[in-house]
C-alpha cells in the first residue's frame, strides 16, 4: 500500500479524501465504541453495586446478608438527602444498613488518604450506640505487595483487630471527636482510639487512620444531628 | 638472554617491578578478610561459620556453573569469588537462613559479575548486589539480629539457621529469650538509636563496645578496629587505595558532624555514625572495589565523599537504619561519570581548555 | 493496490506459529515491555492482560487490513491509533463489565495497551500491506506470543513471590515468598533470565549446527 502511494503520486492526495478517511474511520470507531459502552453499562453498574454492597455489609457486623436492606445517603453541611437505587442522583458517601424490622445497624462510611504509593480507600462501619468504628474494608491499597497491599492488610488479623472497636466518641460540643484517631507504633497502644501499626507498613497504617480520622471529623457531627432521621427505615 | 644467571643483574631503566598479579591481590584481600571471618565465628559461633561457607561456596560453584555452560575455562582459580562470598556472609545477619543466603551468593556473582563478563567487568560490587537482592526478597529474615557472645554458640545453631529451603524461617524470639542475658535485645545499634528500644526514644550503644565489637549487627561488621586494622594490612601492602575510605569516613564524619551540632538530641555523634553498622566495613572493604570505582586521583576522593554523605543521609532520613550499602551501589553507579569529569589534565597540555579535538 | 495481489503468498503454518517463537514480541522482537514488565506480578492479570492485548491486536489487524486501499499514507498512523484505541475502549468496558477485580488490578494499563508498540508495528508492517485473513492469523499468532510471554514472565513471579498460582497456594503456609518478586525490580528480573535462557538455547544450538558442518567437512 505505501509503496503503491510512493510511486505512483509523490504529491499529497488531495485532503478531502484525507477527512473523509479519517471521518468514516472515526464514525466506525465511535459506532463501535458506543454500542459496547451501551451494552455493559448496566453490567459494570450491577457489578459495582454488589460490590459495595458486600463491603457495606461486611463492616457492619451481625448483618444478615438475605434480610437487611441498604440505603444511600449524600450527606452534607446542607442536610441529608436519600438517595433511591434507580433514579439516584448525586454522589452518596452514607450507607444506612437495617435489619428486618427497618432498625438501624450501622452506618458505612468512606475513608481515603494518601499511602505509600497511592490514596488507600477504605470503607468503615460506624456504630452510633457505641460511638466507636466496628468494621473496616480496604477498597483500594496499591501500597507494597506483601506489606501495605489490600489482601495483606486484611489478612493481619492482629492488625484488623484495631477497627473491631475503635472509638470514636464526640466531644461535649459535638462538633469533633474527643480524641483524635492515630496511628501508634507497633506494640504501644494505650487508648481505644488509637491504632497498632503493622510494623512494616507504618505509613499505611499511618494513611489508614488519617483517612478515617478525616472522616469522622468531618462526618460524625452531622450524623449525629440527623441520627432521628437515620435511626429508622421508613 | 643467555641462560646463565648473572651474579649481578644489571638492567637499564626503567627499574619496573613486577605490578601483582590479579590472583596475588585477591588472594591478600581473602587473608585480610580471614581475621574478620574468624572473629565473626567467634562472636557467633557456628551459624557465622555457615553462613561463610554456605555464601563462599554459593559464589564458587556459580562462577564455575556459569564457565562451563559459557564453555570458557573457570575462572575460580583467581579467588575473587572467595572474597564476595566472604565479604557477603559479613554482611548477613548471623542468624540468616543458609538457602537465603545461597540465593544471595548466586545473584551476586550471576546477576552482577558473570553477566557482565567476570572479574573486571562489574560495574557493582557484586557482593553488595547480593545483599540489595535478598534485602528486597526477604526484608524481615534479613533485619532479625540475635545477640552476639550467646552461650552455646559453638555447639547449636541459631535456630533460624538452618531453615529448609523456601521455608519461612523459624522466628528466634523464643530463642533469644532463652539464652538472653539479662534483658539484652539482639537490635542493632544503628536500629536502636534510630527507633529506640520501646522506652527511650533514641538509645544510644557505648562508643568503645561498637569499636571492639561487643554488640549484635551483622556477622563481619561489629568490630570496627579489626576491620581497620586488616584493612591497613592491604593499604601497607598497596593492594588498596586507602583514598578511598579515607574520603568516605571523611564524607560520613563531617555529614554527621553537621547534623549533630545543629541537633545534638535528634542525631548521633558523628563518631558514633563511624563506627556502627556497616560503615567500616564497606569503606574499607567494599567502596574500594577495584572496578566499581573510580580510577582518578581527584575522582576517588569525590567518590568517597559521595558515599560516606549519602550513608548518612539515608541513616538519619531514611527508612532503613542503614545506608551503606545503597550508598555504595550510588557510588558505583556514579563512578563512571565521576571518572569521565576528573580526567587529569595530561602532561604538556595547557591548564585550560585542553587540546580541542 | 493491482500490483500488490500479483503475488499473495499463501497462508502457511508459519504465518500464525512465527509470532510465538521465531518473531515472539517480547522474548525476540523486545517490544511492549511495559505491560509485560507492569502487569504481570500474578499468572491471572499476565492472562487478563494477554487476552486483552490479543483482542486488541486481532480486531485492529483486522480492520486496518479492511481499510488499507482507503487510507492514505500522510493520515496512516492517525488512522490507526483512532481504530487501536476503540478495540482498547472496547476492551476497557468488556474487562470492567468481566470482572471488577481484574479492571482494579490491571488498572491504568488497559488503556495503555494503545500505546503498546506491537499492536501498531503489526499494523503498520503487516495489516496495512496483507489480506485481510492473512493479517488476522499473523495477528492471532503475535497475540498468542504475546500472551506466552506474559505467562512465562506471570507463573514465576506469582509462584516464587506469593508462593501462589492462580491464585491457588502450591506450597501452603510455611512457604517464604520472595516479596521482591512481585514488586517491579521482580519484572526485570525474570524477564532478564528468560532472555538468559532462550538466547542461551539459540547459541547452543548453533554451536551445535556448526560443529556438525565442521565434523561434516573433517570427514568428508
Amino acid at each position: 500500500m505505501s509503496g503503491d502511494v510512493q510511486s505512483q503520486s509523490p504529491p499529497m492526495p488531495s485532503s478531502l479524501s484525507m477527512i473523509r478517511t479519517l471521518g468514516l474511520i472515526a464514525m466506525i470507531s465511535g459506532l463501535l465504541v458506543v454500542l459496547v459502552a451501551r451494552y455493559t453499562e448496566p453490567i459494570i453498574k450491577e457489578k459495582e453495586r454488589l460490590a459495595l454492597e458486600q463491603a457495606v455489609f461486611q463492616v457492619i457486623p451481625g448483618v444478615v446478608q438475605a434480610t437487611a436492606t441498604r440505603v444511600s445517603f449524600a450527606l452534607s453541611e446542607d442536610g441529608l438527602v436519600r438517595l433511591d437505587e434507580e433514579t439516584g442522583t448525586g454522589e452518596a458517601n452514607l450507607f444506612a444498613v437495617y435489619d428486618d424490622s427497618g432498625m438501624l445497624m450501622g452506618i458505612a462510611l468512606q475513608a481515603a488518604a494518601q499511602g505509600y504509593q497511592d490514596v488507600v480507600r477504605t470503607l468503615y462501619g460506624y456504630d452510633p450506640k457505641c460511638e466507636c468504628i466496628v468494621g473496616l474494608v480496604i477498597m483500594k491499597s496499591t501500597d507494597t505487595p506483601g506489606m501495605g497491599d489490600k489482601n495483606t492488610l486484611e489478612g493481619n488479623r492482629q492488625f484488623m483487630a484495631n477497627f473491631d472497636a475503635l472509638s470514636v466518641q464526640l466531644a461535649e460540643d459535638q462538633s469533633r471527636l474527643a480524641h483524635a484517631v492515630e496511628t501508634v507504633k507497633h506494640g504501644t497502644k494505650t487508648g481505644i482510639w488509637q491504632v497498632d501499626a503493622i510494623s512494616g507498613a507504618t505509613i499505611t497504617s499511618r494513611a489508614i487512620s488519617r483517612g478515617l480520622n478525616e472522616s469522622a471529623q468531618k462526618m460524625l457531627p452531622l450524623i449525629a444531628r440527623h441520627l432521628h432521621v437515620l435511626k429508622v427505615n421508613n | 638472554m643467555n641462560n646463565r644467571t648473572p651474579i649481578i643483574e644489571l638492567r637499564g631503566a626503567p627499574h619496573l617491578r613486577k605490578a601483582p598479579s590479579v590472583d596475588q591481590i585477591m588472594r591478600n584481600v581473602v587473608y585480610a578478610l580471614l581475621p574478620i571471618c574468624g572473629f565473626a565465628v567467634y562472636q557467633f559461633g557456628l551459624s557465622a561459620l555457615a553462613l561463610i561457607l554456605a555464601t563462599t561456596l554459593a559464589c564458587i560453584c556459580t562462577e564455575h556453573l556459569f564457565c562451563r555452560l559459557s564453555d570458557k575455562p573457570t575462572t575460580i582459580g583467581d579467588f575473587s569469588a572467595v572474597i564476595t562470598g566472604l565479604l557477603l556472609a559479613l554482611t548477613l545477619p548471623p542468624g540468616f537462613p543458609l538457602w537465603m543466603a545461597v540465593v544471595a551468593g548466586f545473584v551476586a556473582i550471576a546477576l552482577t559479575k558473570v553477566m557482565f563478563g567476570g572479574i573486571g567487568f562489574n560495574v557493582f560490587n557484586p557482593a553488595l548486589v547480593g545483599r540489595a537482592f535478598v534485602q528486597a526478597a526477604f526484608p524481615v529474615a534479613i533485619t532479625t539480629w540475635t545477640p552476639a557472645f550467646a552461650p552455646g554458640r559453638f555447639t547449636e545453631f541459631i535456630p533460624s539457621t538452618l531453615t529448609l529451603p523456601f521455608v519461612v524461617p523459624k522466628s528466634v524470639a523464643g530463642w533469644v529469650e532463652r539464652i538472653a542475658v539479662d534483658g539484652y535485645t539482639g537490635a542493632t545499634p544503628l536500629a536502636l538509636q534510630k527507633f529506640g528500644d520501646g522506652n527511650l526514644e533514641h538509645v544510644t550503644t557505648q562508643n568503645a563496645d561498637l569499636f571492639f565489637g561487643m554488640t549484635a549487627g551483622s556477622a563481619g561488621e561489629t568490630s570496627a578496629l579489626l576491620i581497620l586494622v586488616c584493612g591497613a594490612y592491604l593499604a601497607v601492602r598497596r593492594m588498596m587505595d586507602w583514598h578511598i575510605p579515607a574520603a568516605m569516613l571523611l564524607g560520613a564524619f563531617v555529614t554527621s558532624g553537621g547534623f549533630y551540632l545543629v541537633d545534638a538530641g535528634a542525631y548521633p555523634t558523628p563518631l558514633f555514625t563511624l563506627l556502627s553498622g556497616g560503615l567500616m566495613l564497606g569503606a574499607l572493604f567494599m567502596a574500594s572495589d577495584m572496578v566499581a570505582s573510580p580510577t582518578t586521583p581527584r575522582g576517588v576522593w569525590i567518590y568517597g565523599i559521595l558515599i560516606g554523605f549519602l550513608t548518612v543521609i539515608i541513616r538519619l532520613f531514611g527508612g532503613l537504619p542503614e545506608g551503606v550499602m545503597y550508598a555504595i551501589l550510588f557510588g558505583n553507579a556514579a563512578s563512571p561519570l565521576i571518572g569521565a569529569f576528573t580526567q587529569p589534565r595530561v602532561y604538556g597540555t595547557g591548564r585550560k581548555k585542553a587540546t580541542k579535538p | 493496490m493491482a500490483d500488490l495481489h500479483h503475488k499473495p503468498t499463501p497462508i502457511t503454518m508459519d504465518t500464525f506459529l512465527r509470532g510465538i517463537w521465531k518473531e515472539n514480541p517480547v522474548f525476540v522482537m523486545l517490544l511492549g515491555l511495559c505491560p509485560a514488565l507492569a502487569v504481570t506480578n500474578t499468572t491471572m492479570n499476565a492472562i487478563g492482560m494477554g487476552l486483552a492485548t490479543l483482542f486488541v491486536l486481532v480486531c485492529s489487524s483486522a480492520l486496518v487490513s479492511l481499510l488499507r486501499s482507503v487510507i492514505p499514507k500522510q493520515v496512516r498512523i492517525a488512522s490507526y491509533i483512532v481504530i487501536i484505541a476503540t478495540f482498547v475502549t472496547i476492551v476497557d468496558y468488556a474487562i470492567h463489565a468481566i470482572s471488577l477485580e481484574l479492571y482494579n488490578a490491571l488498572g491504568a494499563f488497559i488503556q495503555l495497551i494503545v500505546a503498546n508498540c506491537v499492536i501498531l508495528g503489526r499494523a503498520e508492517s503487516y495489516a496495512s500491506k496483507n489480506r485481510v485473513t492473512k493479517s488476522v492469523v499473523n495477528a492471532f499468532g503475535i497475540g498468542i506470543g504475546f500472551t506466552f510471554a506474559l505467562l512465562c514472565l506471570g507463573t514465576v513471579r506469582e509462584v516464587l513471590g506469593s508462593g501462589t498460582i492462580l491464585g491457588y497456594s502450591l506450597f501452603g503456609e510455611s512457604f517464604q515468598p520472595w516479596v521482591v518478586m512481585v514488586l517491579p525490580p521482580g519484572g526485570f528480573f525474570v524477564i532478564g533470565a528468560w532472555l538468559l535462557l532462550f538466547s542461551w538455547l539459540k547459541e547452543r544450538k548453533q554451536r551445535k549446527i556448526l560443529k556438525q558442518e565442521e565434523t561434516a567437512r573433517a570427514t568428508g
